[in-house]
């Protein structure tokens, strides 16, 4: 620690989070103060007060486990991997309902959502698991491990029902297992298995109203105002925006209550009608250069479990930028994923510090002699 | 570890994929499509209101108020981009106003204006207003807004020329012809709205209502009232002592034949304006032909207006040397002329008379030999001067429409003279020396009451055309005069005064008893009978008042009224009202 940790610390990518994180608190302030925005109002707002003091907490929170060596976590797997399981089957008895399903758990001043550090979780566990000394993926009987560690939290998650978040799981699984030398056939053949497999699901697993959730994005105006509403509205609001928006603060969809949920899930609309094309790609190429950082620290990354965190965390936020952005203009279906750094919520705030925290950390401890 | 960079590079790309598959979307949805989702954002949040201008009042001379407007609600609804919500609302309004739902669907369709809300329905009471608001959640863009409505408060009175609107717009009578100046100009308010249809802030844009203009009509209410009772009551006495059973139509005009001011004009059957397209059909009524039986009989009928005529024959043939005002003709009750057999009223015969007695006796032999002398051009020549001319279709002699000069109401709301010279070479028909006899005593050739009215005013004021009319004043609502309309001079005539007064002394002797006894001064006129084949006749009195120094010319047209004198005692009740002798 000390000197090199200082040395090899990724200040581009930790300022990459900070300008996100900040930019996302302007879009809460945005979607959550009504009328004339002054400063003053901002700091009316509880939402953003509170997710200014999420980031705030966060970033301190990032920092600091950034200068941990990411393998002592190695030693606690086990009992994370037990803490994750625990958190997620206390949700679904005592967890406190919303929208049809069991997901939070109410600890007084705010509702934790184990599923969001469950994210976290398995990313330690499964880079554990993976990383340990001779193992090889050669042989199908080799994936058997990986995936009932996976399968049994994800399940459960499924049953909340959370099929957004269970699916996040499923793009971290892959993509490490794939970083980690999976064969390609192997690849083919699951991913066809996947395809088959989720047709069967949503024939047979699915409740009514998920399913309908979930097709409803193709043709939205088949229930415009009760399933179809948020998707209707929201791309309303995203394509009024234009090329330069309507304005930060100025969106009449935003401000006039037209979108739902704004200041989580379809955040992206606020910043799309009030922003414009050229916000929304402004903002869409600083993630993306925050996803490739976070895959460069991969790449330099001294062993394979600093590797595969790095790995499992860009996973997560590539597939819930797709899913999320891809919601509000109807390509992709709504599931309730927020967008990481960016959405109002502790938890998913909490749980994305967490992880970049790591991330920090494999990038502060690689081993500079390799280069 | 080779395999692992690579692979890392790989899951880089893919994300780089992931991104740009979102900035093509975007690109599509906000760039491309930007304006129509920018538009449909304003639908969300504006609502344009509109407020309704009252419709201007007509008033008579006197200050009557014979048209106005009384508050109404009216219930519209907003776009709503939800077609479910919008077909609930659909089915709710049709449930309370109790109208067929589709019908409101047609309603939403034809509007093309999304941001205003559609009207479903005008004129609904407070009761139903009440309903609707309670239920208002079920309705989802309900706009409920106060709507003048168009009363007429004197209901029978003018009725005819009145007119009526449709949705609001004037599309007959004076209501469609002023609709420029009734209409006035709506005031709309553009409020912004939130998701939940609730207006947030002052009104984004805003104009008030400019309430349409008054008209200020020459008629008198008294005396229209008089027409029209004294036409009803006699055309009732008709039927009842005279068993006349076709006696229910006809008209009458009263001018000022120094100005072509109107002061009363009135047709037969009337009805209440604020009703008229719900007849109350008298039961004893035989035939049921609604427009043509209510139809104007001043502006919109024409009919051949037997011995009222003859005025005309005589003053051409005076001006033109046909005849003298000594010359006396030999009337023997019954003669063949020009090969047509003429007869007088009853075949009486009055020996040797001069033009004024020909006029009092109502000659038929005299003034069929007139006619003889003089030719069919000759008679149309002196048609044209009094303003009369026309032909089937409607064009003039000289290709130029013709007909009283009133325009107060559309042209097309108003019928022409028939000339039977002119239809007859039009359809093939054949014109015979006698037809021109039939003619000079007023046969064949047909005129509106209208044009009558005109003539009798040219033969008091010594030929000036005045073009009649009944629109004088125009005013804003704020009481400033907006227009104000002089008398117009359409032609000028310069008839022989010596001529004239001969044909006036003949009309005088014809309005010297019946009717017109015990009068303080004296009065011009003459009677006419028109035959209609297989009817009844039709009764005419044309004529003017006092005889020194006309105030009025009056027209009564009794259609199958039988004979001319019964027309009469409609005028005295007129000329007796006018110089306030009752």
């Amino acid at each position: 620690m000390g000197k090199k940790v200082l040395k090899n610390y990724d200040f581009v990518l930790l300022a990459t989070i900070v300008a996100i994180a900040l930019f996302g608190l302007l879009l809460v302030g945005s979607s959550t103060v009504s009328g004339q925005v002054t400063v003053r109002g901002l700091f009316s707002s509880s939402f953003f007060l509170r997710q200014l003091l999420w980031i705030v907490s966060g970033l301190g929170g990032m920092f600091v486990i950034s200068l941990i060596d990411y393998n002592e976590w190695k030693r606690f797997a086990l009992p994370i991997y037990l803490f994750n399981l625990a958190l997620l089957v206390l949700v679904l008895f005592k967890g406190a309902s919303a929208g049809g399903a069991q997901r939070w758990l109410p600890m007084g001043f705010f509702n934790l959502q184990p599923s969001e550090l469950a994210k976290v979780f398995i990313i330690i566990t499964l880079s554990t698991v993976l990383a340990k000394e001779g193992r090889s993926l050669d042989r199908w009987q080799d994936l058997l491990l990986p995936f009932a560690h996976v399968a049994l939290p994800m399940v459960i998650i499924f049953k909340q029902p959370d099929l957004g978040t269970s699916l996040v799981f499923a793009a971290i699984t892959v993509s490490i297992l794939f970083v980690a030398g999976m064969r390609w056939l192997h690849l083919g053949v699951l991913s066809l298995g996947g395809l088959f497999f989720s047709v069967i699901a949503y024939l047979f697993l699915l409740e009514d109203y998920q399913k309908s959730r979930l097709l409803i994005f193709r043709d939205p105006w088949q229930d415009p105002t009760g399933k179809g509403w948020q998707i209707i509205q929201s791309k309303v609001a995203v394509g009024s925006g234009q090329l330069w928006g309507r304005g930060l603060f100025q969106g009449t969809q935003n401000q006039l209550d037209f979108l739902p949920v704004k200041h989580t899930d379809f955040i992206f609309s606020v910043l799309g009608e009030e922003l414009g094309f050229v916000g929304a790609a402004i903002f869409l190429l600083v993630y993306l250069f925050m996803i490739w950082q976070i895959l460069k620290v991969a790449m330099v990354a001294k062993d394979n479990f600093g590797r595969f965190i790095c790995v499992g965390v860009a996973a997560v936020f590539s597939f819930q930028l797709l899913v999320n952005v891809g919601m509000t203009i109807s390509i992709m279906p709504v599931t309730g994923i927020p967008l990481p750094l960016v959405s109002y919520g502790g938890s998913s705030f909490m749980a994305t510090m967490l992880a970049l925290g790591l991330v920090l950390s494999v990038a502060a401890h690689k081993d500079t002699s390799l280069f | 570890m080779k395999q692992m960079q690579l692979r890392i590079s790989i899951l880089r790309l893919v994300a780089a994929l992931i991104v740009a598959v979102l900035l093509y979307n975007l690109f599509q949805i906000q760039v491309i499509e930007g304006e129509e989702w920018a538009d449909i954002a304003d639908n969300n949040r504006f609502r344009h209101l509109v407020q309704r201008a009252p419709r201007g009042r007509i008033f008579t001379a006197d200050g009557v108020e014979l048209a106005s407007n009384i508050p109404c609600y009216e219930v519209a609804l907003a776009f709503e981009q939800d077609p479910a919500k919008r077909q609930q609302a659909i089915d709710v309004l049709a449930d309370l106003l109790g109208m067929e739902a589709e019908e409101i669907q047609n309603r939403l369709k034809k509007n093309h204006r999304r941001f205003e809300p559609t009207v479903v329905a005008r004129n609904v009471d407070f009761a139903t207003v009440a309903l609707l608001e309670e239920n208002k959640h079920r309705i989802p863009g309900l706009v409920v807004q106060i709507n003048p409505q168009r009363v007429y408060p004197q209901k029978t009175l003018l009725a005819h020329v009145l007119g009526r609107l449709i949705d609001g717009k004037g599309v007959e009578g004076l209501e469609r012809q002023w609709e420029d100046y009734l209409r006035g100009e709506n005031g709309f308010s553009v409020i912004q709205v939130n998701a939940a249809n609730s207006p947030v802030g002052e009104p984004v844009n805003s104009k008030p209502a400019v309430p349409g203009k008054d008209l200020h009509l020459t008629v008198d209410a008294g005396l229209q009232q008089v027409a029209q009772e004294s036409l009803h009551r006699v055309l009732r006495k008709l039927r009842e002592e005279r068993k006349l059973e076709d006696a229910w139509t006809g008209a009458v005009v009263v001018i000022d034949p120094n100005s072509g001011r109107i002061l009363a004009m009135a047709s037969e059957p009337s009805f209440d304006n604020n009703v008229k397209y719900n007849y109350a059909w008298p039961d004893e009524l035989p035939q049921k032909d609604t427009v043509r039986t209510y139809r104007d009989r001043v502006l919109n009928w024409r009919k051949p207006v037997g011995s009222t005529f003859k005025m005309i024959t005589g003053l051409a043939a005076l001006e033109t040397g046909h005849v003298t005002a000594t010359e006396k003709i030999r009337d023997t009750g019954s003669a063949r002329i020009s090969g047509q057999m003429v007869r007088n009223y009853g075949s009486a015969a009055y020996g040797y008379i001069d033009l004024p007695r020909a006029l009092e006796v109502s000659s038929n032999i005299y003034f069929g030999t007139l006619g003889s002398r003089m030719g069919h051009e000759l008679i149309y020549e002196y048609i044209d001067k009094f303003g009369m001319s026309g032909t089937a279709s409607g064009e003039s002699r000289e290709g130029v429409m013709k007909n009283a000069g009133f325009t107060d109401i559309a042209l097309d709301e108003q019928m022409y003279s028939l000339d039977y010279y002119r239809q007859m070479m039009k359809h093939g028909g054949s014109f015979y020396p006698g037809h021109t006899v039939q003619m000079s005593y007023g046969q064949l050739n047909e005129f509106t009451v209208m044009q009558m009215a005109n003539y009798v005013s040219m033969l008091a004021n010594g030929g000036i055309h005045y073009k009649p009319y009944l629109v004088e004043k125009i005013t804003a609502a704020d009481g400033e005069v907006v227009e104000f309309f002089e008398p117009v001079i359409l032609a000028q005539h310069e008839f022989d005064p010596k001529a004239l007064d001969v044909v006036r002394k003949g009309m005088r002797l014809a309005a010297s008893g019946g009717q017109f006894r015990n009068l303080p001064f004296a009065v011009a006129g003459k009677t006419g009978t028109s035959e209609e084949a297989g009817k009844e006749n039709h009764a005419w009195w044309v004529g003017y008042a006092p005889y020194d120094n006309p105030e009025i010319a009056i027209v009564v047209f009794l259609e199958h009224g039988g004979l001319g004198l019964r027309a009469a005692e409609v005028a005295r009740d007129i000329i007796d009202y006018y110089f306030g002798l009752k």
